[in-house]
């Protein structure tokens, strides 16, 4: 394992910001070699030519890539840093963006996949040049939406190369169940470094059937002040700070993930449900734990349909209805989930029933939650973004 | 029962309202993305006079304005804000910045750079940012708290030390 320390990487998905469309790649290379004391090595014949970027530099609307190789100390490392643009921003955002098929053919966010499609040439230029360098391990790092085409990025090099290492800092999500089951184990868990603080807000869009690599092992869970999830502690700055001086070993993973059992008992309890982190946690784990139940049961099918994010909704809302109408064991759970979820969204704690619950009804349940979190995350992402129009 | 769920949500209430509050009466709503920089400007020993400074700030937007030097070389430049949406919240914040000076029908890259903090004299740790600049030297890198300039000037800073190379690998770590 070369894996690199977090405060290494995450100082280095800082740096990506810094390289504005100002600045030019001359400027960037005398940056990198004072701050990392020449541990980088600049061969401008060889590394990427790019009609616009020039050597290094991979910019396209969306997105911002930073590619580099390490000599001396760092020999044998290539480095992709990755930074997204509001352009990519108002795509996540949008909930009419679907989903598409990754470099294995598994479903990701169309946003990010067609970022990371749109510079894949000037990456494949890069990773031959790397092969030619006798390059041992690649390093993919981003904060943010960066954090979202990095992981894109290294499920593609997984396939295409060798194994990477991925870093992700406050990453939004960027796959179905598919993709992150097949990233993961493509990766290796060991291999997947995904950093977030707790009140950051950004990890939990594009919601739900969204979910997070790696989907299993362990995460890098940053303790941070707060009852509800919000965008100060998104900043690269914060996860700086949080990460300084520390080793991977030393951050805990997230400690109250909630075990089976411990969902069922919470879906149960027919209390106000307030908008809070804790209870995004349970209601997160409580919408995974009851799909898998119900796709166990019905199949999920989703991975060959590529729709837009209201045809997910459709499809949890089909599977769900599925559910209730397939086995009265996994109906009660479905029941329980959709009472919770309109107790969140602040409905009367009138029992509702099984058979009230229509397709029409759940999806609409499903769109309220939604729009709540991504009116929330909006506002977080508008902080994190440069300029875009030049990129 | 219901008493507890009115009572946590009352509380949940109130903290969003002051919550809001806070940041609407501390946050006077502009980012500075280029704070006041005054300053002698000299070529070969020589002061500068006469010359036409233009200074360029930009963020979501494009700002810029212009200065002229007097008999000594010394010019001044109020801060430079800019209002967006960004200000309730400062946070990932990316300013790029330049300055450049015509003087005897030459152009000098005075400063360029990025201010990555939104406070106002970010670029000089608080202080207020007073520069020696001389036009004949070739311009130089320096890092403050995460800002980072190429200039022809020099003020009364601590730089950035670069990344501690021996912390770079997981292995390193280990005590």
């Amino acid at each position: 394992m070369n894996e690199i320390t977090p405060g290494f990487a995450a100082t280095l998905a800082r740096d990506v910001y810094k390289i504005v469309d100002s600045s030019s790649l001359a400027s960037a290379i005398r940056q990198l070699d004072f701050d990392y004391k020449g541990s980088f090595a600049f061969n401008q014949q060889n590394l990427l030519k790019g009609k616009t970027g020039g050597p290094g530099i991979i910019k396209c609307r969306t997105a911002f890539g930073f590619t580099l190789i390490g000599q001396g100390h760092l020999k044998g490392h290539a480095f992709i840093l990755f930074r997204g643009t509001k352009f990519l921003a108002d795509w996540l955002t949008n909930l009419n963006a679907g989903v598409s098929s990754s470099a294995c053919g598994y479903p990701v966010h169309d946003g990010f996949n067609t970022t990371f499609n749109t510079m894949k040439p000037k990456l494949q230029a890069f990773m031959n040049y790397a092969r030619s360098q006798n390059i041992h391990s690649v390093h993919c790092i981003g904060h943010s939406l960066g954090g979202a085409v990095a992981t894109v990025c290294a499920e593609w090099i997984a396939k295409s190369y060798s194994t990477p290492y991925l870093y992700t800092f406050g990453s939004p999500r960027v796959g179905l169940m598919g993709f992150a089951n097949s990233c993961t184990q493509r990766l290796g868990q060991q291999r997947i470094f995904r950093a977030y603080h707790r009140t950051d807000i950004v990890p939990f869009v594009p919601s739900w059937p969204f979910i997070h690599t790696p989907d299993k092992g362990r995460d890098y869970y940053l303790p941070s002040p707060g009852i509800i999830p919000w965008k100060t502690y998104h900043s690269m700055d914060r996860y700086i700070q949080s990460v300084q001086n520390r080793s991977w070993k030393a951050i805990g993973s997230r400690p109250n993930t909630h075990s089976n059992g411990a969902i069922e008992n919470w879906l149960k309890q027919n209390t106000v449900v307030a908008f809070t982190l804790s209870n995004i946690e349970w209601l997160n784990d409580a919408i995974v734990y009851v799909l898998k139940k119900c796709v166990n049961k019905v199949g999920w099918g989703i991975s060959n349909t590529f729709g837009s994010a209201l045809t997910l909704m459709d499809k949890m809302a089909y599977i769900l209805k599925k559910g209730i109408d397939l086995a009265q064991s996994i109906s009660t759970s479905v029941v329980h989930l959709l009472n919770k979820m309109m107790l969140m969204l602040g409905y009367s704690q009138n029992t509702v029933y099984a058979m009230e619950y229509t397709h029409a009804i759940i999806r609409r349940l499903f769109m309220r939650l939604q729009y709540r979190l991504m009116n929330h995350a909006n506002q977080a992402l508008s902080q994190v973004l440069v300029k875009g129009q030049n990129i | 029962m219901i008493k507890k769920s009115v009572r946590l949500m009352l509380l949940f209430t109130l903290l969003l309202l002051f919550g809001g509050a806070a940041v609407a009466l501390t946050d006077i709503g502009k980012l500075c993305i280029f704070s006041a920089i005054s300053g002698v400007i000299t070529l070969n020993g020589q002061p500068v006079a006469h010359a036409r400074l233009i200074r360029t700030g930009e963020k979501e937007r494009t700002h810029q304005d212009e200065t002229t030097t007097d008999e000594n070389g010394y010019f001044a430049f109020p801060p430079m804000y800019e209002r967006s949406i960004a200000k309730f919240l400062p946070m990932e914040f990316v300013a790029s910045q330049t300055i450049m000076v015509e003087y005897k029908g030459k152009k000098y890259k005075l400063w360029s750079g990025v201010k990555w903090k939104p406070e106002e004299n970010a670029e000089s740790r608080g202080k207020p940012l007073v520069v020696q600049c001389q036009l004949e030297i070739d311009d130089k890198y320096i890092s403050v708290d995460g800002s980072k300039f190429f200039t022809l000037c020099t003020w009364d800073v601590e730089p950035d030390p670069p990344f501690d190379m021996n912390k770079v690998f997981e292995s390193d770590m280990e005590d």
